[in-house]
């Protein structure tokens, strides 16, 4: 019985060593082909660029977001108001600045969250499996029946409009495409080898969990997490078009694109600035998350 | 086969009943009070009771549930809107097909135009096609949907008066909601395309197709489509179910008469039935989809019509 | 590869920026602030009108276009208030009727009224047919009335002013009022106004109680309907009424059909109008109006629609305004100049200066020269006001209803939160559908809401509901003040209107700071030159008939 104990273990311990120098050397190489890839390195710049400017740049302005000045309303770009003003005469400029925040606070906490709570939820459930998996894949069944969208709509309109409001409504939608992801990937991961070894010798299922399972089926769903800060970027907007998440006088860019559109044939520096910020953030995060997804899965590159 | 098929129908059903309850669970808590909406704001409170219980707004919330379930799933009465005064099935009833026109043109336009854009630039990758393709992609990504329909408006209705600015009535009152409801979902599966066929192009079978000796168009058609249809194919799924719900903003713009509209003037009239019969008629087609995706699966998966086959073995038992 | 992918995303945000300017209307210049075309208080009709206007008869105009301000939804009878219903005023009629907002009243269905004691009668036309070809009797009228109220559409408030209706005979009716309902302010008219009239036999005929296939005794029936999009309504031609000197103005049938045409995103409006698919709007947003003014093919017709856009303090021991100190402060902190400024200037609004709006019976022009927070802005003495007050950084919750005239209301609170971040306050502003629950002091987190009262034209009007301590338990400022029960209660009565006790209310309001009237909403109709002649003629509410409408006929 103590040889065969022995062997176990010794199995173990050189699937878990193969297993470890694998992950070390994993991320470093993820990271090394990432810092080739100008694309994606230009996206990561700019999003650390916009981030620096959103929370530092307001405070060398002139002008501050909500300063309202009714003789000086929808004046056009020039050397006072580089972006011009709106229809309260502020400054349109240092509210592009300042919305940064929201819009990347939205999309990164939103992202986070839904990633966070589908790890939660992928991993115990592809790890218990059997009658608990069918159940929990019925609930995420229910889940996702309701579009995303919707779904964002609808607790919008329930919790209310203010800023922690619509992380949840907009990352409830997106869970159940991460549970499903993972457990696609958790289910295929569980016959390898090394999980039974570790299995049969009782090693707690936590442990297994995170350091067996978790570095294994986190590449697709990290980079679909990255895709996703887009997509609620995107899915923001529309929320305040319909006249739900953030409200005024926070200058989200969503809102802001929203509130221009009617003036938007008159007075177009109301729709081009936000407008084009949503378009670079978003277009620095799908850079990004393209470069990932390369720099993860290098097949592709060849 | 046939038995999965069935037992998935039933799981449908389950899961149809389970976002009756969700939602109405969620509008029952929603604060606001339909009988001021309905009633304006010269009514009193005694004014206002007698329209409570005139509408069974005054029952506990099981009492409520329990009448709704039953209607909504054994008599297939989704109950009278509050604000329209007509009941909500038959108005669902006339307002589905628009919708659905709307999200199957949308379909029909992402794959008929993003499947072959992607293909192209896959298969000239770093060309001046792919080029275009990627830039042409990560715009229409990344612009704001509704900014995208008002220009459109602009310039082919105002402009240029070749279309109608709203509402409905023949196909023209569909074009320019589509191109607009469409655009980003074109780019995602334009990229969606492009990668998966990147990922197969290099693939080990593909290298042996040619080897054999086989001309590219067959090589291309025989092997490398149909492996790498297979995420486009959940991408399509996905799109339909993002389509039907992004159609509340098209519909919205256009003032089209349809489920998303209708399920809008709900949410903000806090009318009840209106909102619980949209979202399940929505549900019911987003779960059509996916069943439909399943199938499609199997029929070009060999690896999934494996496991398929194991399972009904399996359920046999 | 990667260098490209740069230029790529590069390339992408420069195309993007150029579609977005070349989209833009080349002819762009801040609009010019000339007056509209015509000014009106909409009783008075432009000059030239009367040359070519026709009213019945040979030579109808055929069709005239309008939008709804919202979808009709259905044409249910028994809900006849809230946005959208103007359809539903040229197709049902009531017993009697007024001529525009604060006008006259005029006999409709009923041949005569008069109060004796404490009994209404009411003597019907006897010649009276809807447009199914049934005959309206007494036990019709009495049928209207009670069945509404019976399924809770109780807007005609008859059993909360009397004790029921009685039939006399086939075409006389009596109300038994209530006794201590006699002085209530505008209760006869209440009753007599506000519940539309139809057959029995024909709703009961209906499968869907009327809401898609309306039958009523108006000029006008439903043609064609598409629940969310449109409705096209056609002028009948055996209209009961045949004496046309008994036709009051709102029930003209001057065009042939009509078209309501419901368009949900405001930027559309525009569209509408220069692709000439409707021939009347509302109101269009500022930038556009500029482009109308400008142009000889339209006529723009500016209207006081008699909103009054306020905002109300929460006065409720333990909250923030509880202390009038800070409310002085920010009521001398807002300019309302600002906030008129804000919604678009002379076109969209005018400013006024006690809780109420000018040229309404019972309007005292005196306030106007007061010496109080409406006339005067001034930072400092706020800032006094502050220091006196006990303010403690506390967050102030902004309310607005975001019904139908959210836009105006939204402005209103960003300019409040601007005087609040004058003073160093922190607020949040939230929009709202049900102000109701808002306020009521069971759900009371709020500080102040914004929201815009209606009037008919007579300056009581607007204490209406807001002061009404059965109502909120409190009145709208939650503050228990006695003082403001006894000056309701003696104002708004029918005796109790007068500019006297108009004034002692306002000015009390005044002296207490509870509440701030900021602007009378001002609607910017545009209308196709062409076409329409004269729009003037509204409901009581001030909604459009565009069967009433002057046009001109080649």
């Amino acid at each position: 019985m103590r040889k065969f104990r022995k062997a176990a273990n010794n199995s173990y311990m050189a699937a878990m060593n193969s297993g470890h120098e694998r992950s070390q050397s994993l991320f470093s190489q993820v990271a090394g082909r990432l810092k080739e890839n100008r694309g994606a390195m230009a996206g990561l710049i700019i999003i650390i660029l916009i981030l620096i400017a959103s929370f530092l740049g307001p405070l060398f302005c002139t002008y501050g977001y909500n300063e309202m000045n009714m003789s000086q309303r929808f004046m056009a770009p020039c050397l006072k108001h580089l972006f011009g003003t709106d229809g309260y005469g502020r400054d349109i400029f240092v509210r592009i600045l300042y919305g940064g925040r929201y819009s990347l606070l939205l999309g990164l906490s939103g992202a986070l969250v839904s990633l966070l709570l589908g790890i939660v939820l992928g991993l115990v459930d592809g790890y218990i499996g059997g009658a608990f998996d069918t159940v929990f894949m019925r609930i995420m069944d229910i889940w996702s029946a309701i579009p995303g969208t919707l779904l964002s709509i609808i607790i919008s309109t329930v919790l209310g409009s203010g800023f922690g409001n619509t992380i949840i409504a907009l990352a409830i939608g997106s869970v159940p495409l991460t549970v499903r992801l993972l457990r696609g990937q958790i289910l295929s991961v569980r016959k390898e080898e090394y999980l039974e070894a570790a299995a049969s010798i009782n090693a707690s299922a936590t442990r297994i969990m995170f350091k067996h399972i978790l570095p294994n089926v986190i590449s697709p769903v990290i980079v679909s997490t990255t895709m996703n800060v887009g997509a609620i970027i995107t899915a923001a907007a529309a929320l305040s078009y319909l006249g739900l998440g953030i409200q005024p006088p926070n200058p989200e860019w969503g809102a802001m694109l929203s509130a221009g559109k009617t003036y938007a044939t008159i007075y177009p520096w109301l729709v081009l600035f936000p407008g084009c910020a949503i378009a670079i953030i978003v277009l620095c995060v799908n850079l990004f998350g393209d470069g990932l997804r390369d720099a993860i899965d290098p097949k592709m590159k060849n | 086969m046939w038995k999965y098929i069935a037992n998935r129908f039933l799981w449908m059903i389950f899961v149809l009943v389970g976002t009756a309850i969700v939602i109405f669970t969620i509008m029952f808590f929603v604060p606001g009070d339909i009988t001021q909406t309905l009633l304006g704001f010269d009514a009193t409170e005694a004014e206002r009771e007698v329209l409570r219980v005139s509408l069974g707004l005054d029952k506990p919330y099981i009492v409520q549930l329990m009448r709704y379930l039953y209607n909504s799933f054994i008599k297939l009465d989704f109950g009278t809107s509050y604000v329209y005064n007509v009941p909500v099935m038959r108005e669902l009833l006339a307002r589905i097909p628009r919708t659905l026109m709307l999200g199957t043109a949308c379909i029909l336009v992402n794959a008929l135009i993003g499947i072959p854009l992607g293909m192209v630039a896959a298969l000239n990758q770093n060309k001046w096609q792919d080029t275009l393709c990627m830039v042409l992609s990560l715009l229409f990504v990344s612009i704001p949907q509704f900014w995208l329909a008002l220009q459109l408006v602009d310039i082919f209705a105002i402009r240029l008066n070749w279309l109608p600015a709203f509402g409905i009535g023949g196909i023209k009152y569909y074009i320019l909601p589509v191109i607009a409801a469409s655009m980003a979902g074109v780019a995602s599966n334009a990229r969606q395309t492009r990668s998966s066929m990147l990922e197969v192009v290099r693939a080990d079978f593909i290298v042996t197709a040619r080897a054999k000796g086989l001309k590219e168009n067959q090589v291309v058609k025989k092997h490398m489509l149909p492996n790498a249809l297979i995420p486009v194919v959940t991408g399509l799924g996905v799109g339909l179910g993002k389509s039907i719900a992004g159609s509340v903003v098209v519909e919205t713009i256009f003032t089209i008469p349809g489920v998303g509209m209708y399920l809008m003037t709900g949410i903000n009239s806090k009318d009840y039935p209106v909102v619980q019969g949209s979202v399940i008629v929505l549900a019911f087609f987003s779960a059509i989809v996916m069943l439909l995706v399943d199938i499609i699966y199997a029929m070009i998966d060999p690896r999934i019509k494996a496991q398929y086959a194991g399972r009904t073995r399996g359920m046999r038992k | 590869m990667r260098i490209r992918r740069f230029w790529v995303a590069t390339l992408t945000i420069a195309m993007f920026a150029s579609a977005l300017t070349a989209c833009s209307n080349k002819e762009s210049t801040t609009p010019a602030t000339t007056p509209a075309t015509t000014v009106n208080d909409s009783t008075t009709a432009g000059n030239e009108a009367a040359a070519d206007q026709t009213t019945s008869g040979n030579g109808l105009v055929a069709a005239a276009v309008a939008t709804s301000n919202a979808d009709p939804t259905s044409f249910f009878p028994l809900k006849n208030t809230g946005g959208g219903k103007n359809p539903l005023n040229e197709i049902y009629e009531t017993l009697v009727d007024q001529d525009g907002p604060g006008g006259k009243i005029y006999g409709n269905l009923a041949k005569t009224w008069n109060m004796d004691g404490l009994d209404l009668y009411v003597e019907i036309y006897d010649n009276i047919y809807d447009s199914a070809g049934n005959h309206i009797t007494a036990d019709d009228v009495i049928y209207s009335y009670e069945y509404s109220w019976s399924q809770g559409y109780t807007t005609s408030k008859y059993l909360s002013y009397t004790d029921g209706i009685e039939k006399i005979d086939d075409y006389n009716i009596v109300f038994h009022w209530k006794e201590d309902q006699l002085d209530t302010y505008s209760a006869i008219d209440s009753v007599l106004l506000g519940q539309f009239i139809f057959s029995q036999a024909s709703y009961e005929a209906s499968a869907d109680g009327m809401a898609t296939t309306p039958v009523g005794t108006g000029p006008y029936v439903l043609k064609d309907f598409m629940p969310g999009s449109s409705a096209v309504l056609e002028r009948r031609a055996d209209y009961w009424q045949t004496d046309a000197s008994l036709v009051g103005p709102q029930h003209q049938a001057n065009v042939q059909t009509i078209t309501y045409k419901f368009i949900s995103d405001p930027s559309q409006v525009v569209n509408a109008l220069k692709s000439g698919d409707i021939d009347y709007a509302d109101t269009v947003d500022e930038a556009s109006l500029a482009y109308f003014l400008s142009s000889g093919d339209w006529t723009v017709v500016r209207t006081y629609d008699r909103n009054l856009f306020c905002m109300f303090f929460n006065c409720l021991d333990g909250t923030i305004f509880h202390d009038m100190n800070l409310r002085a402060a920010l009521c001398y902190a807002i300019n309302s100049d600002d906030i008129v400024a804000a919604v678009g200037g002379q076109d969209f609004a005018r400013r006024v200066y006690e809780y109420g709006v000018p040229g309404v019976t019972n309007y005292n022009e005196n306030c106007e020269s007061w010496e109080n927070y409406y006339t005067v802005t001034d930072l400092a003495l706020a800032k006094d006001y502050l220091a006196k007050s006990g303010y403690a950084g506390q967050t102030v919750q902004i309310h607005y209803y975001a019904g139908e005239f959210s836009t105006y209301c939204e402005a209103i609170s960003l300019c409040i939160g601007a005087a609040c971040d004058q003073l160093g306050m922190k607020y949040e502003i939230h929009p709202t559908n049900a102000i109701e629950d808002v306020i009521s002091t069971v759900n009371g987190n709020w500080d102040i809401v914004v929201s815009n009262v209606g009037g008919d034209g007579n300056a009581v009007d607007y204490f209406r509901n807001n002061f009404n301590n059965g109502r909120y338990e409190g009145a709208l400022i939650n503050s228990f003040d006695e003082k403001i029960d006894e000056l309701y209660n003696k104002t708004y009565t029918a005796s109790g209107a007068t500019p006297e006790n108009v004034s002692e209310f306002n000015q009390y309001l005044i002296d207490n700071y509870y509440v701030y009237g900021m602007m009378e909403r001002i609607t910017s109709a545009v209308m196709r030159s062409d076409l329409i002649a004269d729009s003037s003629v509204t409901t009581r509410r001030s909604w459009t008939l565009p069967g009433s409408w002057v046009y001109y006929v080649d």
